[in-house]
Formats: structure tokens, sequence, C-alpha cells
């Protein structure tokens, strides 16, 4: 059982900030050069990229429980000049980075989706710097800490209060989290490239 | 009624942007209704930008394993006035020769001509073969008839469905539509077979 201390009111400022459509707004806009340059490393090649995306969702170093990344969609973004500024700007926190991409650049990539065990594989990339972008869904099982409003008295001979401690009441839940993966890759010309088990 | 059900969208999509809406309750309000307004239209992929690829089925052939889809891109560019360009894709199922074809093509509406302005084969070995561009031709009968009526007519495009048409995927290169493709619509016939000859 993992225990996660559960914030309420930080989860609705995520859930928020992640849905407000007003982030649209925001990216960095691309220009037309920027633009032609990543159409023209969307072309055609002849090289593979496999991988399997996993996520460490329990246990210590002897009894590591793996989950993986079950019909998920995998991002390849071409490192073009703008990605690269972007990666230079964000690189200390890619989720937040991820709202100042612009729509153009998402439409401007390469994507696949994993089977159900976490496999998948790229073919006909050009060769480059990419930057992959995936994710792993899990469940996670998380106790929840509830005030009851009641409180256990410790009383003295005279029946005068010494100190009240409030009582607790802790409940299991269940939540899905997600588990970003983001990572920089370098393929070479006609090569097969195998990532192995990615984080 | 489409062209109510359509305003309504792009009249919620305008006032989300115009003022930048923090207010989760309204934004799933919004959301909630633009499900409703595209329900009738059926499932329709979103070609706002130059930079969108949307991919529908538009024409099929044969049977397994030797299947062939076309898929049209259906964000249409107006090249000049009476002629269109369509990004088409024809997905193979059988790789034995061809992997998957795909071709920029214009059509000229008035005088019922097609051209190729640039093409490639990818083989089922991998190798890529780039094909130059074609004369004016008349459009034949069959999938390029298809893929013109869909380049030609914004109606069509707007109500695939009532033509017969799918949408399939929003992504940009050809060739992960077609592993999308044998992922989703043919691997479950190709592990039957499998399973058959066990």
């Amino acid at each position: 059982l993992r225990t996660v201390k559960f914030n309420f009111k930080l989860s609705l400022i995520i859930l928020l900030f992640s849905i407000t459509p007003g982030w649209s707004q925001v990216p960095n806009p691309m220009n037309s050069e920027d633009i032609k340059e990543a159409v023209g490393l969307l072309g055609p090649g002849s090289s593979t990229l496999r991988g399997r995306a996993s996520a460490i969702i329990s246990g210590g170093l002897l009894n590591r429980k793996f989950g993986y990344a079950k019909n998920e969609l995998v991002y390849l973004y071409p490192m073009t000049k703008y990605m690269n500024n972007w990666n230079q700007e964000h690189k200390r926190d890619y989720v937040i980075g991820m709202f100042f991409i612009s729509p153009e650049m998402h439409d401007l990539t390469a994507r696949v989706i994993t089977d159900d065990d976490g496999y998948f594989k790229f073919r006909g990339l050009k060769a480059g710097k990419y930057f992959l972008i995936t994710k792993v869904n899990y469940k996670a099982t998380l106790s929840e800490k509830n005030d009851t409003g009641r409180s256990n008295l410790s009383l003295n001979y005279f029946s005068g209060v010494i100190s009240s401690t409030p009582i607790y009441s802790y409940k299991t839940v269940s939540q899905q989290l997600d588990h970003h993966i983001y990572k920089i890759v370098e393929i070479g010309e006609n090569h097969h490239q195998e990532l192995g088990e990615i984080r | 009624m489409k062209k109510n059900h359509s305003s309504i969208t792009e009249f919620i999509d305008r006032f989300i942007r115009r003022h930048k809406i923090f207010n989760i309750a309204f934004y799933f309000l919004c959301l909630s209704l633009q499900v409703a307004a595209q329900g009738n239209q059926g499932l329709k992929l979103s070609c706002e930008r130059d930079t969108s690829r949307c991919w529908y089925i538009v024409a099929t052939t044969g049977v397994a394993p030797d299947r062939i889809i076309v898929f049209a891109d259906f964000n249409v560019t107006q090249v000049n006035p009476g002629v269109v360009q369509i990004n088409t894709l024809i997905a193979h199922e059988n790789t034995k020769n061809k992997d998957f074809y795909t071709t920029a093509l214009e059509f000229d509406k008035k005088k019922k001509l097609y051209r190729s302005v640039g093409a490639y084969v990818v083989f089922g070995d991998g190798k890529i073969q780039l094909e130059a561009g074609s004369k004016w031709d008349s459009v034949p009968s069959g999938w390029l008839e298809r893929v013109a009526l869909a380049a030609n007519e914004p109606n069509v495009r707007s109500n695939p469905g009532k033509h017969g048409m799918a949408a399939f995927a929003g992504v940009f290169r050809p060739i992960d539509v077609v592993d999308l493709a044998r992922a989703f619509l043919w691997k479950p016939v190709q592990k039957d077979l499998n399973q058959g000859s066990k």
C-alpha cells in the first residue's frame, strides 16, 4: 500500500490549470521558417525507433513493481530550432513547458500508439534529434486523512482538560495517476534504434 | 439544421478564446454543448490550422489479407481559383510488394481534371521511391472519383458520413496512419488467421 498525502487544494489547482482553455493563448508562436523546418524533418526516412514506456509504480529496490503504457500515444517532436529554444527554456520543468509549445508544433509530430504491454515502434524516421513524450497511466492507492471533528481529551484529577488530540479517520482511495516520460533521442541514418525500457 | 449546429460550435469556440474563461463550470457547460452540437454530424476531425492533418477513409477495396484503404486529408488547400489540392494515402494490408503510396493531388472541378504534383511509394522492404508529378488527365471512376468528390465538394467534407466516408486520424505522417490502420483495423483479422494456421 503506497501512502501519499492527499492535498485537495493542490489537486484542484492542477485540475483547473490543466483544463482551462485560456492556456491555448499562451504558447510561443511558430513562424513559417520553423514550420518549414519541422515539415522537412518529418518527411520520409529509413530509420526506426523502438522502445517500451514504463514506470516504477511501487516498491523499494528489491520488490519494484512496474507499470507499462497501455494503448497510450507516443509523440516525437523533431528538434527544430524552435524546439531547441523551447528545450533550453523549459528543461527544468517539461510539464509546465508543454503549455508553451505552439499548437502548430503539436500538429507537426510523429505519433504512434503503444500496445497492451507498452511497446512502441516508429518507422520511416529521418536521422536527427527528436523529443519523445508519452505517459504511463496507473492506479495508485492513496490513504486519505479526514478530521472527524471529535477529540480525545486527557483530564486531570479534577476533570480539567490537560490536552486534546483530534481523532482522524483514514480512508483508502484508488486514483488513476499519470507518469509522464520526456526524453531526447538521437537517431542515425538507416538506423534501427532500440531504446529499451524508458521511464 | 447543420448550419445552426456549426454556428453554435463556432460561437462557443470564439467566446472561450476571447474571454479566456477560467470558470470550470462554464467550461464544462460549453464542452457538453459542443459535444451535443456535433453529435448529429458524426465524428469529425479538426482541420483548423494549415499544419493539421485530417485523414478520412474515402474508399476501401479487397479482402483480407490483401485489403487496401484509401485515405484523404480533408485539410484541402485552394491552389488557385477552381483548383484544389488534397493529400491522398493508399495503404496496403499486404506488404509483400507495396506498403503504402502517398500523393498530393490537384483537382480542377470545372474541367473535371486531376494531376499529381508529387508522390512517393514505400515498399514492404522499406525502400522509398519518389515519383514526379503527372500531367492533367480526366478523373477515372473508382477511388480517384471518391477523392475528387471529397476535394471538390465542401458539403461532402462537412458531412462525410452521408457519403460513406469516416474520420480516422489526425496524425501528420502518412506512415503513422498506415501503422494505426494495421494496429486497429487489420490486426484482429491477422490474429484470427494466425490462430487458424496453428
